[in-house]
């Protein structure tokens, strides 16, 4: 018998207040907290979503049932979606932009096309997670690991470092996805920790050993999974859901230890559209992406890391804390641009 | 007995410069299909506006980026793909279409629903699937690996993009010549067997340069198609220009950077168009014996039945078989059974109806430019022709994010409704449904448009009783092409339809995206049996 | 019918196309009831005049007047569909994907009396027993009468024919000329006709107009056109011509057939005497000046080359069998010849 994904999701989002109970984290916003400007108006809200409707659908159908408040949503991807909002400029019916890459965001930003949102916001997660400037926040994490066969590679054959992946042993075995917009911020995370040479280095090493290219993280991990690669520099997620569809395959992740860059925490976010004529119910909307409800979704619905503070990652990951990143803004224009300039440098897009 | 003195001269005068004029109309093409055309090329140049705009904002570092090495090396690898699978598609689409119209291979209806249905195979969905069937570890090696076979030849790059886009695009070759060959006169082919030519001479010399205009134009579409591509040649890993666009929208949100690269696809979409301009020889194709719907008399295959049989069976086992028995595999393969059934019929009827009324649009706006250059084919009117494939040679999502631009700033009534969606869908493929219809048009004998004038009907009368009716078979096919292309359009039904509007195409995307194939599988089989459907409805209706 | 005296006149007609004058200041009248041939040789312009009376050329300068309406002039131009001509095409142009009657019909769609026409037009060209076919499935010559019939329908002021028996076998062709003729005259028609073929053109029409290089050369009765050509082209193309040389001197022309009286204007010196195949009787007689150098049978008649004691070359027409080649024959002249100009290259040798 075949169910419908999302009936499974609507089902496991209605235990999910009662599995969890009263154990909600100090920190976590609730949805009336920022909601009581709005009560007792009959009130509407567009979102234009980056994130797949797969993954996040229910959840938004959730916050619409929850609140009264009547949702649309333009789902498509992430850079597509920016592209439009900016194209549409003030006339934009847009009131959020829930976003799968914090770069996405810092286009709209660099074009003051995002409005700042209240502390309250802001403040459920860590700085790191947030924009310096308060105009979008990170919803949930996803962090860059390596992706392995185990078939093909014994855990202890792994390297300590990401950046060891240059050694001729590695070649012919490892995918990649240059144009992917994870793999990118992990780029940029690169320059700022080791410098331009360095990071033009490591490139040209992997380069060097013949890496396949992906367009994406999904191919890439199914390569991995089918033994087409040895290992993939991929985002941690995409595991889980092979495993859920295809049950065990003959592959994991691996995360590089001690805060290595191969383990970088990219993020999910949302942002109101400046000029939104909802602004009420569009920050309503992104205190809900933070609620203990929503976030609790995250970790166990799509695997991805939970930002609020006090609401536990899946068993199976490394804890948050864990796993560093570097001081740089995600949706920094400028350092994309500078990682794009270096990857068209060394030719890898 | 009497002696008529033929000058030599006269007589030549006759058939070319006469003769050659004999297609205008003495008062002038009628004014309201100038004026459709008008505002139907103001339509497709809008992307190109949207585009110089944009590009202008791009600054020195365009020159930059266009300038650099790899710029070149990408330009060369889109135009050796557009070439290779032009050329691959021709050879593969024209003996299937004379073979399903002018020979008794049996099944022939049968065979032309099947041949046709790769179309709809979304180039993103056929990438995964060459992937998964032909990849180092797909379906193919795990079959072959018991009789010792370890290694694939590579299918990443060029192999791959190459045989994905000559897979899934060979149809538009195929149904545009399938059209031409109905309408064509076979009396010219019994006049070559009569003349001493056999059944392959016949073919080589009579057959294949009266179908010029159709291969050029099939050609043209499948040349623009891989230019502007990006599903196939991203999965498989061949660095196109297309691609590189695409790499800029999604990788540093620049617009303006991908504008500019975009107008350089203009650019080489006009080359092609010069090519083939020239390439359609300057022969008219009427023969002035008005075939019509006189039945037609099929080849007897003979001892080629079998392996003309084994060549459409072969084609249809890896444009069609192949990738439903790898979307079927996903289902297998899935632990999770999550496969939807309860939204396909909602999506299924959203797919048809916005499919069907683009297809049906296009033709009705082919017509008159189709028409006008058919018929007037003046210097003021011939721009028309090269307007028309602007739009089908960019990506779709810069025809999407010009529609938003304007759509959403120009026309915010319209913004985020079907007819912009409809409206969008048309400035891409237009084309498809402008070759068929202009095909089919060039076969029509204008004497027969003047008969009617004669006989009291005005010019629209005439287009209604006489010249629609004989290039129906054309404009069902391009009605087709259209519908079908539509079926699997992504970028433009994502960022234009109204908020909320899903199709089976968008749902394949939402389900992919992300991995989740077995759930992809079922809307997929869906959107390949919608596919067959106007085949199987309108090619009853032909001879 | 017309009760104008003409029903066609053209007036300075002028039709370029490029560099090519097609159709070169004809000026025309064509009487009711009139059945004209327009004859000339291929490319002389004929047919272009013709579509420019239906309406599907526009002629460059003049003016065409069909029964008292100016059709085509100074700032005037009427659509070929009002224009009341009923036009049979070379190649007949039956509608491919109507039945016979459906194509009779076409031109009297919606008239009150429709079928009442339809059947009427078919009886005329007896196909009503066909009328349910498709043109692909009637003979040549019956689509000829379909044509005819579907030109007939509307009953036009004027019937434009443009070589409608070209494409039948030579057998069809006098028995449907012939009943052509009859309908037409039946239904009291004024009729163009467009040929190459003089026979067809002398035997078929009231008067006939030679078109010659984009003008109108002659027009006239056929016999008259026959008998007096007023030009070496149109002797020449409305039937066999023999040119002699000839002295003129006190009203008499000496040529190598004899001397002729000269009528009209006297002239001394050179000319050109033309005969008619016809006008010359052969007698057998050894001591004959001329001889037979060749000879072709044709069945009721033969035409043989003599050669004349002067070296000139003479056609001459004989009822029944051909003289053999090599007989000497005497020559005597039976008709009185037409006088030309001469042309400097026809000097003899």
């Amino acid at each position: 018998m075949l169910v419908n994904r999302r009936t499974l999701l609507k089902a496991s989002l209605a235990l999910l207040p009662v599995v969890v109970g009263a154990a909600c984290g100090r920190a976590v916003v609730s949805p009336s907290e920022t909601a009581a400007t709005s009560v007792g108006e009959p009130s509407s809200l567009t979102v234009y979503s980056g994130r797949n409707e797969n993954l996040v659908g229910p959840l938004l159908e959730q916050f619409g049932k929850d609140t009264g408040i009547a949702i649309q949503v333009k789902y498509g991807g992430t850079a597509e979606i920016a592209a439009t909002i900016l194209e549409e400029g003030a006339n934009s019916p847009a009131d959020v932009f829930y976003a799968q890459d914090a770069g996405a965001l810092g286009a709209l930003l660099a074009e003051n096309r995002l409005s700042a949102l209240p502390d309250a916001i802001l403040n459920a997660v860590e700085p790191r997670f947030r924009s310096p400037q308060g105009q979008w926040v990170g919803t949930s994490g996803r962090a860059r690991v390596v992706v392995y066969n185990t078939e093909d590679v014994k855990p202890a054959d792994l390297p300590a470092s990401i950046l060891d992946f240059v050694a001729p042993e590695w070649k012919g075995r490892i995918g990649w996805a240059p144009t992917n917009g994870s793999f990118q911020a992990f780029i940029t995370a690169m320059r700022v920790k080791l410098g331009e040479d360095q990071t033009r280095a490591w490139l040209n090493g992997i380069k060097a050993n013949e890496p396949k290219v992906y367009p994406k993280n999904t191919p890439t991990v199914q390569a991995a999974v089918d033994g087409e690669i040895a290992v993939g520099f991929v985002n941690h997620y995409y595991l889980f859901r092979i495993r859920a569809e295809q049950g065990n395959v003959p592959a994991e992740n691996y995360f590089p230890p001690n805060g290595d860059l191969g383990s970088l925490i990219n993020v999910a976010g949302a942002g109101v559209i400046a000029g939104s004529q909802n602004q009420a119910a569009a920050e309503q909307f992104v205190a809900f992406l933070l609620s203990q409800q929503a976030q609790e979704y995250f970790a166990t619905e799509t695997y991805e890391y939970p930002l609020a503070h006090g609401v536990a990652a899946h068993p199976d990951l490394p804890e948050l804390a864990t796993i560093q990143t570097p001081d740089i803004d995600l949706s920094d224009l400028a350092d994309l641009r500078g990682t794009l300039q270096l990857l068209q440098e060394v030719e890898l897009i | 007995m009497a002696t008529s003195p033929k000058s030599a001269i006269s007589i030549a005068l006759d058939k070319t410069i006469l003769g050659g004029r004999r297609t205008h109309w003495s008062a002038g093409p009628p004014l309201p299909l100038v004026a459709a055309s008008f505002v139907v090329a103001i339509g497709i140049l809008l992307p190109l506006v949207y585009l110089i705009l944009r590009a202008a904002g791009a600054g020195d570092e365009l020159w930059r980026l266009l300038l650099r090495t790899r710029t070149a090396v990408i330009l060369f690898n889109s135009v050796a793909l557009a070439s290779a699978v032009t050329l691959s598609t021709i050879v593969l689409a024209v003996p299937l279409a004379w073979l399903v119209v002018r020979s008794d291979l049996p099944l022939r209806r049968l065979w032309t629903g099947l041949l046709i249905v790769p179309l709809a195979v979304p180039s993103y969905v056929g990438g995964f699937v060459l992937i998964g069937a032909l990849g180092p570890r797909g379906m193919l090696q795990s079959v072959l690996e018991p009789l010792g076979v370890d290694r694939l030849p590579a299918i990443y790059g060029f192999p791959g993009a190459w045989l994905a886009l000559t897979l899934f695009t060979y149809p538009y070759v195929f149904l545009v010549v399938r059209a031409a060959l109905q309408g064509m006169d076979y009396t010219l082919e019994e006049a070559s067997r009569s003349l001493g030519h056999n059944n392959w001479s016949t073919f080589r010399r009579v057959t294949l340069p009266q179908l010029r205009p159709a291969i050029a134009a099939g050609g043209l579409l499948v040349a623009l198609y891989t230019l502007s591509d990006f599903g196939a040649v991203s999965l498989l890993q061949f660095d196109s220009f297309t691609r590189v666009i695409y790499v800029h929208y999604q990788g540093s949100f620049d617009r303006h950077l991908a504008a500019g690269l975009a107008l350089v696809l203009v650019f080489m979409t006009l080359m092609i168009l010069v090519l083939e301009h020239w390439s359609r020889g300057r022969a008219r194709y009427h023969s002035g014996n008005n075939p019509g719907l006189r039945p037609l008399r099929r080849m007897p295959l003979g001892k080629w039945r079998v392996p003309a049989i084994l060549l459409c069976g072969s084609v249809a086992l890896f444009a069609l078989v192949m990738p439903a028995a790898t979307v079927g595999y996903w289902l297998v393969r899935s632990v999770s059974h999550t496969a939807s059934f309860t939204a396909l019929p909602g999506l299924a009827w959203n797919s048809l109806w916005v499919s069907a009324a683009a297809g049906f649009a296009a033709v009705v706006l082919a017509l008159p430019i189709a028409y006008l250059t058919v018929r007037f084919p003046r210097r003021l009117i011939k721009p028309f022709e090269y307007v028309i494939y602007l739009g089908y040679g960019l990506p779709g999502i810069v025809i999407a994010l010009s529609l938003v631009f304007f759509g959403a700033n120009v026309a915010p009534i319209i913004y985020q409704t079907f007819f912009i969606l409809i409206a969008a869908y048309l400035i891409r493929f237009l084309p498809q449904a402008y070759g068929n219809v202009r095909t089919s048009l060039l076969q029509v004998d204008p004497s027969l448009e003047e008969a009617s004038r004669n006989l009291g009907r005005s010019w629209h009368a005439t287009l209604r009783a006489v010249t629609l009716p004989l290039a129906r078979g054309g404009a069902t096919a391009g009605g087709i092409l259209v519908f079908v292309t539509t079926l699997k359009e992504l970028p433009i039904t994502l960022l234009l339809g109204p908020i909320g509007f899903k199709t089976l195409a968008t749902e394949v995307w939402t389900a992919t995206a992300e991995g989740f194939f077995a759930e992809a599988a079922p809307t997929i089989f869906v959107l390949l049996a919608i596919s067959m459907l106007p085949t199987l409805l309108f090619a009853g209706k032909e001879p | 019918m017309s009760i104008s005296l003409f029903a066609i006149s053209c007036k300075n007609v002028t039709k370029r196309f490029g560099s090519v004058l097609a159709v070169d200041q004809v000026e025309l009248t064509v009487a009711p009831g009139e059945f004209l041939s327009l004859l000339g040789p291929s490319g002389c312009g004929k047919t272009t005049f013709l579509r420019l009376i239906a309406g599907f050329e526009v002629p460059d300068t003049g003016t065409i007047e069909i029964g008292d309406v100016c059709v085509v002039g100074p700032k005037r131009w009427i659509l070929p569909e009002r224009r009341r001509v009923g036009m049979v095409f070379q190649d007949y142009a039956l509608f491919p994907h109507m039945t016979v009657a459906e194509n009779v019909a076409f031109g009297v769609r919606k008239w009150p009396d429709q079928r009442e026409r339809v059947g009427g037009a078919l009886r005329l060209v007896g196909l009503d027993t066909q009328r349910d076919r498709m043109p692909h499935e009637l003979s040549g010559g019956q689509q000829q009468r379909v044509a005819l019939a579907r030109a007939l329908a509307p009953e036009p002021d004027v019937i434009l024919m443009d070589e409608p028996f070209s494409n039948l076998d030579v057998a069809l062709r006098a028995r449907i000329r012939a009943e052509t003729r009859e309908i037409l005259a039946r239904a009291g028609a004024t009729v163009i006709f467009v040929t190459h073929d003089q026979e067809e053109a002398l035997s078929l029409a009231d008067r006939v107009a030679v078109m010659w290089g984009g003008r109108i050369a002659q027009v006239g009765a056929p016999e008259e056109l026959y008998r007096n050509p007023t030009s070496r082209e149109v002797a020449e193309f409305v039937g066999g011509a023999n040119f002699l040389y000839a002295h003129a001197a006190d009203g008499h022309a000496q040529c190598a057939l004899g001397s002729f009286a000269l009528n009209g204007a006297a002239h001394n010196g050179e000319l050109d005497l033309m005969f008619r195949p016809e006008d010359i009787a052969l007698t057998v007689s050894p001591d004959g000046a001329s001889r037979v150098v060749d000879a072709t049978f044709y069945g009721h008649d033969s035409t043989v080359t003599i050669r004349l004691d002067t070296g000139e070359h003479v056609q001459v027409r004989l009822l029944g069998a051909p003289l053999a080649p090599g007989t000497r024959v005497h020559c005597q002249v039976t008709a009185e010849p037409r006088t030309f100009l001469r042309e400097p290259q026809a000097a003899p040798s």
